[in-house]
């Protein structure tokens, strides 16, 4: 468990995966803000080729960086308790030099901020990061869809991958058919009530999951839509990315 | 508050969590030794513990800092070096010192520490070196001796090991200083030297670990590993005078190396606000 999911324990982190230049530059300011204010590691991940483009963007759009901070412990130093358990789940952070002299571990810990392995005790801890992050979850999802309303077909990408899926869906509307894209922009946790609801909305008999894998995106997918829609796969694993052609040409056969 | 020269009498309760005690350390070892020497050279020192933050690594050396009662940060496996810098840069006013060892700094941080050493941040960074991954079951760590017996080199160990204050003070370490835990207040004023030091202070305690390492190589308890560990130092008053009866190839203690460079921190802070058009805090 630890070698393939980098950890054997649980622990909840969100990952933004920007598909443009444009959301390089705003993704990032989300990352800071979601960090911040719910106290967890945010990372932001570019595929190879987003990391590479050059296209044009609208600076103004870009949000401000933003004005948010932790929330820092105020009130008694006397019995400061660093990881309680709080209303929201995110504890105040004991800023250094204000008198806490708290202590900070990666191990479980108690309340108090020490290590503990009273089982009780460390199951608590870790139920409350993975709660916190479900608990905030209205704010941490975040998808886009394009023309997903009336789709027969629903394609589901990131990155590089949704960028050459929104050329195919533009290219087989014009053909007259109806393809839709669902694009996660939160990958983890993956906005799995967002991809439902969309597929039942739009009636979509099928997802296509276009991945320059062997498979990992639909693995998540397949688990969000189980019964409701069949998981179609297309992958490239020879180094080249997935081009909108190729795409456009299985979403025809999936709706032949 | 400020940093006040100390007038009372140096107490070790006084820099320790009583509520964390029992400490977990193994009878018998060094890193104790080295605990209480940087509280006292901290005490000496006039350090306020409110403006004081520890941050350690993982392993034996690494659970060291929840015994201290400061701010302290037990963060990850040879990122101490990285979580203090940024800690540095983001508070100046705060006095950070890392607690680290010899598998997390020259091997899994070896990489951390040639970079803070390079910038010259003001951290002091003080290296227990008890020659093996103790906490983890007795692995062979970067300083093993030739020769000596651990989990993974159950032949003998074949590699050579690394001398931490060559290499601290080649990345260019202002304050670079090796002590062994027998010499309690020498080493106390060692690590007050480097605390006091304007920039990337180092200093290696050549620390034992009688239980994983000492039982497995039959070096002896605790005061037999000390005494070695002594008797085979050159203390650095002693120049090169005599090559006997030091034997050769063996390493010395005191200050290393000394020299002053500008501060990282100080030459941020002076290129950042001359970028905002004000006068530098340099």
């Amino acid at each position: 468990m630890q070698a393939r999911w980098g950890t054997h324990g649980d622990h909840a982190i969100i990952v933004l995966a920007p598909a443009s230049v444009a959301e390089a530059y705003s993704e990032p300011m989300r990352a800071v803000e979601l960090s911040e204010t719910l106290r967890v590691p945010v990372v932001v991940l570019l595929d190879e080729v987003i990391g590479h483009l050059t296209e044009t963007v609208d600076l103004a759009a870009v949000p401000e960086t933003p004005e948010v901070w932790r929330k820092f412990a105020t009130g008694p130093r006397e019995g400061f308790q660093p990881c309680a358990v709080t209303e929201d789940l995110i504890p105040p952070m004991a800023r250094p030099g204000d008198g806490y002299r708290a202590h900070c571990t990666g191990l479980t810990h108690a309340p108090g901020g020490f290590p503990t392995q009273v089982p009780e005790v460390a199951s608590a801890a870790v139920t409350r990061t993975t709660d916190k992050l479900a608990r905030h979850r209205a704010r941490i999802d975040s998808w886009r869809v394009q023309d997903a309303d009336d789709a027969d077909l629903l394609i589901v990408a990131i990155g590089i991958s949704a960028r050459a899926a929104r050329q195919a869906v533009r290219d087989l509307r014009a053909e007259g058919l109806k393809p839709g894209l669902f694009r996660p922009v939160t990958l983890w946790p993956f906005p799995e009530d967002a991809l439902r609801e969309t597929v039942a909305r739009s009636g979509a008999r099928a997802v296509l999951v276009p991945e320059m894998n062997q498979g990992q995106l639909v693995l998540e997918v397949e688990r969000v839509l189980a019964d409701r829609a069949p998981a179609l796969r297309l992958n490239r694993i020879d180094g080249q990315p997935i081009t909108p052609d190729e795409i456009a040409a299985a979403a025809r056969e999936a709706l032949a | 508050m400020k940093d006040t020269a100390h007038t009372a009498a140096f107490d070790v309760n006084d820099w320790t969590r009583q509520d964390q005690m029992p400490h977990f350390l193994c009878p018998g070892c060094g890193h104790g030794i080295a605990l209480r020497a940087l509280a006292w050279a901290l005490h000496e020192q006039g350090i306020d513990k409110d403006r004081l933050a520890v941050v350690s690594g993982i392993g034996c050396s690494g659970r060291l800092s929840a015994h201290i009662d400061a701010n302290t940060f037990h963060t990850t496996h040879g990122r101490p070096l990285t979580f203090a810098t940024g800690l540095k840069l983001a508070r100046p006013d705060l006095h950070v010192v890392v607690i680290t060892g010899d598998g997390d700094c020259l091997a899994i941080g070896g990489n951390h520490l040639i970079h803070a050493a390079r910038r010259n941040l003001d951290i002091t960074c003080l290296m227990l070196n008890n020659e093996i991954y103790g906490m983890t079951g007795g692995q062979v760590s970067p300083t093993t001796a030739e020769g000596r017996y651990t989990s993974t080199t159950p032949m003998g160990n074949t590699e050579p090991t690394f001398d931490a204050c060559a290499l601290a003070a080649a990345a260019g370490a202002g304050f670079v200083g090796r002590e062994v835990t027998m010499q309690v207040l020498a080493l106390r004023d060692l690590i007050r030297q480097a605390v006091a030091h304007q920039g990337f202070s180092f200093v290696e305690v050549l620390s034992d670990c009688t239980e994983i390492y000492g039982r497995k190589n039959d070096l002896g308890a605790s005061p037999e590993m000390m005494l070695a560990k002594k008797s085979a130092m050159r203390p650095f008053a002693y120049r090169n005078t005599v090559d006997v009866p030091f034997r050769p190839n063996h390493l010395r203690t005191g200050v290393i190396a000394r020299g002053e460079r500008p501060e990282y921190g100080a030459a941020y802070r002076a290129m950042a606000a001359g970028l905002r058009g004000e006068e530098g805090d340099a």
